[in-house]
């Protein structure tokens, strides 16, 4: 046998071919019994919308992109953008700029959008809003996994005294509009503060990248205590509901199916309407120290008829009524199904890699070698 | 910012044209001149196209004006921007134009509105001494003047739609021409402009003429024509036609055509030419007769038959053919306009009646101008030929066609121009258009008129063509070497009297209706011959 005979050559079809019925199998629909079962349940469950009476709404959302700046380190650009209409439309952004270690960079560019994102809600209270909208889900906010090394998850040291380091030098980290713990003019003293710590805590040098993973977890922590500032203080206000929208969601809480929530209701369901409300809390990780949990009201919704259903979360524990009022006021200014406030925000927030090549090549030095030139890109 | 700038040159700029980039709140005009800076200096360039948008309402997914209607609530008013295309007319040396440039202007060049002392500039002649036609459309602080030597020597054309602004034109062209002293004539085929009169100016005169042939002035081809003879049609009476010419001319040199008209009782004036040809044929015709041309007997046929033309001829237009009438060409002066009215007059006879005037007027330039005569004979003149088309169609040669031809290609050496006026582009001879290198372009619509007039100009552009269907009345595209560059233009209107101008439908129905009423039945009835 030839030597190229020996060795596998496969094509893209034979690969399908081979876990097609596996495909398939996760990709089907329920069995036409639960099926059917499921579309009642939706159906029974599915409410009609009413009027909205809320006009003061603000939105806000963050974009955020990063490129090579040079071997090893990343340049990034995080936004956080804020638009509420009133007597005329008003309207708000910030950025932040900085570098990081290409290391672990594309999370931790996540936490400091949020940061920002979080600290302009907290901003925008002083606009009053009727409703204040979050692009996404306030669950996931604080839901999500950690950051996993060859350690594994849990770190071999407690993130409670290193927060506690960091926070004595630098304050409140709650503060301002913009990530402090991203803070460029900060950095190489977080830097210093974290290796100390964990050189106190462990006795011995560690490895750059658990440094690293470290200082993540500090820049989560700001993140994570603006939002349970946040928090407290819309629930303390009673004026303002605090609402969460996602436009994906893999969340399977409310039906408890093997396929998402959204996609039954994007499946099932053709008319406006919402889902009724369940409830659910939020409640913080353990390594933040926060001990307070929160309500929140979860529901589905179809602001128009046929178009992709949306995930809202609601904070605190929302009757049917309040829902309905508030769905109904999203509907009223909806496009495509998509409340127009959070489209504006977004389009506001948007940091395009293009910019970014500009900003580098106009603002700063032209940028260095990356490797990425060798695959002609 | 400077109120005059407009916005910035965009990426992917040619040495002919550019694309520009609006300000917020600026929204370019096409036709509007604009400076570019260049890298070699300063560029002058025109808007062909501007492109508009909203930034919130770019979507392709916003099928329903309800969604506009959310966005707007919400926004108030949506982001506005502006694209324009430049086309670059070439580059600025101070004042002065200049060719194109070598290189394209830079991306981000400044682009400002062009200042009124530089157009006012451009728009007038090299001497200072133009027509004054109209306005910028962009621009109206910016008079357009058109050098009368250039119209002149290259002729002009002037096509719209009925009622798109062409004998307003004509009107203010003529005007300004008299008012520097100088000649014109116009085929009126409509009579439109019997009752023209042009106001402060002492100098200025209109002699309305009715349209008259001397038939003694006639060539033997223009008698032809005008008895619908033709060699090649009908070669027998073409050939007695000119033998009896000739004969009559001999005659009438003599002095006695009149005893031949006399001895075949014919009933006409003394030096009646082609009186006295239908006497030399008759009177050769009888058996008995005198035999002033001999008729061969296989021929005679074609002899009556030439003879039965005559006689139609001269009872159908014996209003027109006026032997020592004298010729219209006559009648031009300086300072002075010639309406011939032509009305009353069938095609046939109307184009004899153009193309034998056209043709007088030519050799009697000629004739000034290589010192055979006709000394005072007024030039430069300007002949104005309303509803062209129906005497200069495609192909055909009419004896109109054939004389303006002539003027299209000698008449700037002999200070002979000619002004085409047509609804119907399409339905003109395409080599006389060619020729009126100059052009007023008023409102068209006819797409095949719009490609046919872009086929037969020089200056024209494609984004010029696109204009013409949206044009108001009296705006026009102006081309050719009688204005320093393509310009879009609103005619000023004439301030004197002419006719043509529009029926008002409502206004005649109103005041005819008022007088039925106000009159007793049998008074309206018998006003109108029941």
């Amino acid at each position: 046998m030839r030597i190229n005979q020996r060795m596998p050559l496969e094509s893209i079809e034979e690969a399908l071919i081979s876990v097609r019925d596996h495909l398939k199998y996760l990709l089907e629909s329920p069995s036409s019994h639960g099926r059917e079962a499921l579309l009642k349940s939706v159906v029974r469950r599915w409410v009609p919308l009413g009027n909205g009476d809320y006009s003061k709404i603000a939105a806000v959302d963050g974009g955020s992109n990063s490129i090579y700046f040079s071997l090893g380190e990343v340049l990034f650009i995080a936004s956080a953008s804020l638009f509420m209409r009133d007597t005329e439309p008003i309207r708000a952004r910030k950025y932040q700029i900085g570098v990081l270690d290409d290391y672990y960079h594309q999370i931790r560019v996540r936490y400091c959008r949020e940061t920002l994102e979080i600290k302009m809600l907290m901003k925008s209270l002083e606009l009053d809003p009727e409703i204040l909208l979050l692009d996404g889900s306030m669950l996931a906010l604080v839901d999500r996994g950690d950051l996993a090394t060859p350690y594994g998850y849990r770190p071999p040291y407690p993130l409670r005294e290193i927060i506690h380091r960091v926070t004595n030098y630098i304050g409140d980290l709650a503060s301002g509009l913009t990530s402090i713990t991203h803070d460029l003019r900060l950095n190489e003293e977080i830097d210093r503060i974290v290796e100390d710590s964990l050189l106190d805590l462990l006795g011995m040098e560690v490895r750059r990248d658990e440094v690293r993973r470290a200082r993540a977890f500090v820049e989560r922590y700001e993140a994570l205590l603006t939002l349970e500032k946040l928090l407290r203080k819309v629930i303390s206000l009673r004026n303002v509901t605090l609402v969460g929208i996602s436009k994906r969601s893999s969340s399977r809480a409310y039906f408890n199916e093997r396929i998402p929530d959204m996609e039954i209701v994007r499946r099932f369901i053709l008319e406006n309407g919402f889902l009724e409300p369940i409830e659910l809390r939020l409640e913080f990780p353990e390594f933040t120290g926060i001990e307070s949990s929160y309500p929140l009201t979860l529901t589905y919704t179809k602001l128009e008829k046929g178009s992709s259903p949306l995930r809202i979360e609601i904070l605190g524990n929302a009757d049917i009524d309040l829902v309905r009022g508030i769905i109904s006021s999203l509907a009223n200014h909806s496009v495509r199904g998509y409340p127009y406030h959070l489209r504006i925000v977004h389009e506001m927030a948007k940091v395009g890699v293009d910019l970014l090549k500009h900003f580098t090549r106009n603002l700063m030095s032209p940028l260095g070698p990356v490797g990425r030139e060798f695959l002609g890109e | 910012m400077e109120s005059n700038i407009l916005g910035r040159i965009a990426p992917n700029s040619t040495p002919i044209q550019a694309d520009m980039i609006a300000y917020e709140g600026i929204v370019p005009k096409i036709g509007e001149y604009v400076i570019i800076e260049g890298d070699e200096g300063p560029l002058l360039g025109m808007i062909s196209n501007v492109v508009r948008g909203a930034i919130e309402l770019s979507r392709g997914d916003l099928l329903q004006a309800n969604y506009y209607d959310k966005i707007l609530d919400l926004l108030g008013s949506p982001s506005d921007w502006s694209k324009a295309t430049i086309r670059i007319i070439g580059g600025l040396n101070g004042d002065e134009l200049s060719g194109l440039p070598r290189s394209p202007p830079p991306t981000g060049a400044l682009v400002r509105r062009a200042p009124k002392y530089l157009l006012s500039k451009i728009f007038v002649p090299p001497n200072g001494r133009g027509l004054r036609i109209g306005k910028l459309m962009t621009r109206e602080d910016v008079d357009v003047y058109l050098d009368p030597n250039e119209l002149v020597a290259r002729h002009l054309a002037i096509l719209a739609v009925t009622g798109g602004g062409k004998s307003n034109s004509v009107a203010v062209i003529l005007e300004e021409i008299l008012r520097m002293g100088g000649v014109a004539i116009l085929f009126d085929i409509h009579s439109e402009y019997v009752g023209m009169s042009f106001s402060d100016c002492e100098h200025c005169e209109v002699e309305v003429i009715e349209p008259v042939l001397d038939p003694n002035y006639l060539s033997v081809d223009e008698l032809a024509s005008l008895l619908n003879i033709s060699y090649s049609s009908a070669a027998k009476m073409y050939i007695y036609l000119k033998k009896a010419y000739k004969m009559a001319k001999t005659l009438l040199n003599k002095e006695v055509l009149i005893d031949k008209i006399d001895k075949a009782g014919i009933e006409a004036e003394k030096d009646d030419l082609l009186a006295g040809i239908q006497a030399i044929l008759t009177l050769s015709l009888e058996e008995d007769g005198e035999e002033l041309i001999h008729i061969n007997s296989r021929d005679r046929d074609s002899v009556v038959g030439l003879i039965s033309r005559i006689e139609y001829v001269r009872s159908s237009y014996g209003r027109v053919l006026r032997p020592t009438a004298g010729e219209l060409a006559d009648h031009l002066n300086y300072g002075k306009l010639v309406i011939v009215d032509l009305g009353q007059l069938g095609s046939d006879l109307t184009d004899v009646v153009v193309g034998k005037t056209l043709t007088t007027i030519l050799l009697r330039a000629k004739d000034k101008k290589v010192g055979r005569g006709y000394e005072t004979f007024p030039t430069p003149v300007l002949a104005v030929l309303e509803e062209a088309h129906t005497l200069i169609p495609p192909g055909a040669n009419t004896y109109t066609s054939i004389a303006a031809a002539s003027i299209a290609k000698e008449g700037r050496k002999f200070g002979v121009g000619l002004c085409l006026v047509s609804q119907r582009p399409k339905k003109l001879d395409s080599d006389v258009l060619s020729q009126m290198v100059n052009k007023i372009i008023l409102r068209i619509v006819e797409p095949e008129d719009q490609s046919y007039v872009r086929r037969a100009t020089e200056f024209l552009s494609e984004e010029m063509i696109s204009y013409l269907p949206s044009l108001n009345v009296g705006e026009a595209v102006i081309v050719g070497p009688m204005i320093r560059m393509p310009a879009l233009v609103k005619v000023r209107y004439f301030s004197g009297k002419r006719g043509g101008e529009s029926l008002d439908a409502h206004r005649l129905w109103s005041e005819g209706l008022h007088r039925r009423l106000s009159a007793s039945p049998d008074e309206y009835y018998g006003s109108i011959g029941d």
